[in-house]
C-alpha cells in the first residue's frame, strides 16, 4: 500500500508542471501527450521548489509544500485536462506500447530491473532528505558518504522525497514502481510532439519503436529506481521538440525546460544539454533560441553548484574525477562497444536505425544524429577519466547509451518524413 | 531547411516497408526483452524479498549481487539497535573487519535512523572509545575481543562493543 500512495504522491507533480499548459506546444497535444509533459515539467517544478525552500531554510512539509503548490495549480489553464483528441481511436500500437510497460512493469516490481545506485545513493539521499526535511548538507559532506557523490544533481532524491511525504517515508518499491511510470511518459510524450509533425499514425509507429528500444535497454542496463528513466524523460522531451518543432518559439521553450530538467537529473544530463545547444547552434543558427536553450539549465545548475560551493560539497564539478588518460583509449572503446552491443548482437542499435538506413533522408535527421554523436563522444570522454573505467564501463555503459539509442530513434522518425517543416509546425511556421 | 529536393533523392520506400520493420523491430525486441528478464531465473511469479532478488544473471553467479544478504539482514536486525546509534555493517573476512562498500551503503539505506560508519571503526586497533557502538556481520562471525553478540539471524550477527 505505501508503494501505491508513493506512486500516487508522485504522481502529484502534474499540479506542479500543469501550468505548463499555457504553452501553446504543450496546449494542442491530446491528453496522454500533454499529462506526459506536465508529469516532466512537474518534477522539475516539484525539485525547484524544494531546492528553494532548502535555500532559504524552510523545511519541507504538506503546508510548505502544499501552498506553493495551491499557486501552481492556479496558473493552470481551466482547461489543462479537458481531452482535445478526443477523435484519436486506440491503435494495435497503443497496445502494444502498454504491453511493453506492462513488461517493464513487471520488470521492476519482480526485482529484475533494480538498479544498483537506487541502493547505494538515490535511495538513501531521498530518505535521509525526506526525515530531515531539507536537502540534507550534513549528510551530504559526511566525509564517509562521498562515495554517494555529495554533489550529484538532486532532482530524483528530491521526486522521492515529494513522493514520500505522500507515503509517510521512501518507498524502495515504490522507486521501482514509478521507473514504468517515467517509461510511459517518454514514450507518450515522443508520440505526441512527433505527431504534429509526421501525423498521428507515423508517431504511433515510431513511438512503438521508441517503447521497444528502451524496454529492451532498461531491462538489460537494469534501470529501475536510479536516475536514467527520468533523464530519458527530459532528453526526449528536449530533442523530439527540437526535431519535429522546428524554431517554434514554443518548442524551444519546452525543449529548454526539458533540458533544465536533464541537467538537474544527472551530470549527463547538462553534457546534454551543451551537446544540443552546440548542435542547434551549429545547424540551426537562431542566436536567440539557443541562448533561449541554455537558460533553465544554466540556471538551475549554476544555482546546484553554487548552493555545493557554499556547503563545500563540490567533488565532480570541482573536477575531482582525475586525469584524462589517452592510454586507456583503445580499452574504452572495447568495452564501451561490448556493452553497446547490449548483449544480442547490436540489436537495439540495428532496430533504432533501420528506419532511417532505409529513407537515407540524412539532412531531416541531422539534428537528433548530431546529437547523438556528441552524445557517444561526451560518454567516451567520461569514460577516459580513471585509471582503469573497465568496471566503471560494465556498469554504467548500457544504461548511458540508451540516450544515443533514443537520438538513432528520433533521427529515425525525423526521415520518415524527410521534411522538418511538414504537418501542424508547417502552418504554424508559415503564420 | 532546404527542400528535399536539394538532397540526393532517397528511394521512395512505400509506408509499408516502415510499418513492417518497425513491426518486426517490436515483435523481435519484445521477445529479446522478455528472454532477458526470464534469464534472471525464477522464482517468476512469487513476491520477491528484496529490490534485487532478480537483478543478476543465472549464468553469471560470480556477480551475485552482494547487497542482497544485507538488504535481508539489516532490516531484521535494525530493531535491536538504539536510534542514533553509530552502526558499521560489513562480511567480516576471517573474523576481521574488511572494506565492504556495498553492505557498508546498503546499511545507510537501510538504517536511516542511525549514523552507519565504514567497516574501519571496528579495527582491532582502534580504540574502545572510538569503536562503532554496533556491527552487524552479513555472513561470517565477527570475532573481536570488544564486541559480543547479542543478536543473530539468518545470514547475519548484531555485535555490542562493550566500552
Amino acid at each position: 500500500m505505501k508503494e501505491v500512495a508513493f506512486l500516487a504522491a508522485t504522481l502529484l507533480v502534474v499540479i506542479a508542471g500543469a501550468w505548463a499548459c499555457r504553452i501553446p506546444l504543450v496546449a494542442e497535444l491530446d491528453r496522454r501527450a500533454r499529462f506526459a509533459i506536465v508529469f516532466a515539467i512537474g518534477c522539475l517544478t516539484a525539485a525547484i521548489l524544494m531546492f528553494i525552500e532548502s535555500l532559504i531554510g524552510m523545511p519541507w512539509d504538506r503546508v510548505s509544500l502544499g501552498s506553493p503548490l495551491f499557486f501552481l495549480a492556479l496558473a493552470a489553464p481551466p482547461d489543462a485536462w479537458r481531452d482535445r483528441g478526443a477523435g484519436r481511436r486506440w491503435k494495435w500500437t497503443d497496445i502494444a506500447i502498454l504491453l511493453l510497460v506492462a513488461i517493464t512493469l513487471y520488470g521492476a516490481l519482480d526485482a529484475r530491473e533494480t538498479n544498483g545506485d537506487l541502493i547505494h545513493f538515490w535511495g538513501p539521499k531521498a530518505q535521509q532528505f525526506h526525515i530531515t526535511g531539507r536537502i540534507d548538507t550534513d549528510f551530504l559532506g559526511f566525509q564517509h558518504y562521498y562515495l554517494m557523490h555529495p554533489d550529484y544533481p538532486p532532482l530524483v532524491p528530491l521526486v522521492y522525497a515529494w513522493g514520500s511525504l505522500g507515503s509517510h517515508g521512501f518507498s524502495w518499491w515504490g522507486a521501482l514502481l514509478v521507473t514504468a511510470l517515467f517509461f510511459y511518459a517518454t514514450v507518450e510524450a515522443f508520440r505526441g510532439l512527433a505527431g504534429a509533425a509526421l501525423g498521428d499514425d507515423a508517431a504511433s509507429r515510431f513511438a512503438l519503436l521508441l517503447a521497444a528500444v528502451l524496454a529492451y535497454g532498461f531491462a538489460q542496463g537494469r534501470v529501475a529506481g536510479g536516475a536514467d528513466p527520468p533523464l530519458l524523460l527530459f532528453e526526449t522531451i528536449a530533442l523530439a521538440a527540437l526535431t519535429f518543432g522546428g524554431d517554434r518559439l514554443d518548442s524551444v521553450v519546452i525543449a529548454a525546460l526539458a533540458l533544465g530538467g536533464a541537467s538537474f537529473t544527472k551530470f549527463e544530463g547538462a553534457a546534454f544539454a551543451i551537446a544540443v545547444v552546440a548542435v542547434h547552434a551549429a545547424l540551426r543558427r537562431k542566436p536567440l533560441a539557443t541562448v533561449t536553450l541554455l537558460l533553465p539549465s544554466a540556471v538551475v545548475l549554476g544555482g546546484w553548484i553554487a548552493f555545493c560551493a557554499h556547503h563545500h560539497l563540490l567533488d565532480a564539478y570541482a573536477a575531482n574525477r582525475g586525469a584524462l588518460n589517452l592510454a586507456a583509449a583503445g580499452m574504452v572503446l572495447l568495452q564501451s562497444l561490448k556493452s553497446a552491443s547490449y548483449g544480442a548482437f547490436f540489436l537495439p542499435w540495428i532496430a533504432a536505425a533501420a528506419p532511417l538506413l532505409l529513407t537515407r533522408r540524412w539532412r531531416a535527421a541531422a539534428f537528433p544524429l548530431a546529437v547523438g554523436a556528441l552524445v557517444v563522444a561526451y560518454i567516451l570522454f567520461f569514460y577516459l577519466h580513471g585509471e582503469d573505467p573497465r568496471f566503471w564501463i560494465a556498469t554504467s555503459a548500457d544504461r548511458v547509451l540508451l540516450t544515443a539509442l533514443m537520438c538513432l530513434v528520433i533521427a529515425s522518425a525525423a526521415a520518415a518524413r524527410g521534411d522538418e517543416t511538414r504537418g501542424r509546425y508547417a502552418s504554424a511556421s508559415a503564420r | 531547411m532546404t527542400a528535399q529536393s536539394e538532397w540526393p533523392s532517397p528511394k521512395r520506400l512505400p509506408d509499408a516497408v516502415i510499418r513492417a520493420v518497425i513491426a518486426t523491430a517490436f515483435v523481435v525486441l519484445t521477445v529479446a526483452t522478455i528472454v532477458r528478464l526470464w534469464s534472471r531465473g525464477g522464482p517468476y511469479l512469487d513476491a520477491p524479498r528484496t529490490i534485487v532478488d532478480h537483478a543478476d544473471r543465472m549464468d553469471a553467479p560470480w556477480v551475485a549481487n552482494p547487497t542482497r544478504t544485507p538488504l535481508e539482514v539489516i532490516p531484521r536486525l535494525a530493531r535491536f539497535i538504539p536510534r542514533g546509534a553509530e552502526v558499521a555493517c560489513f562480511r567480516p573476512l576471517a573474523g576481521q573487519q574488511q572494506y565492504d562498500t556495498s553492505s557498508f551503503l546498503t546499511a545507510v539505506g537501510q538504517l536511516p535512523r542511525n549514523r552507519v560508519l565504514p567497516a574501519f571503526t571496528a579495527r582491532v586497533d582502534t580504540p574502545r572509545p572510538l569503536l562503532a557502538e554496533y556491527v552487524i556481520a552479513i555472513d561470517e562471525p565477527f570475532t573481536h575481543p570488544a564486541y559480543r553478540l547479542i543478536a543473530q539471524v539468518p545470514h547475519g550477527r548484531l555485535y555490542k562493543v562493550e566500552r
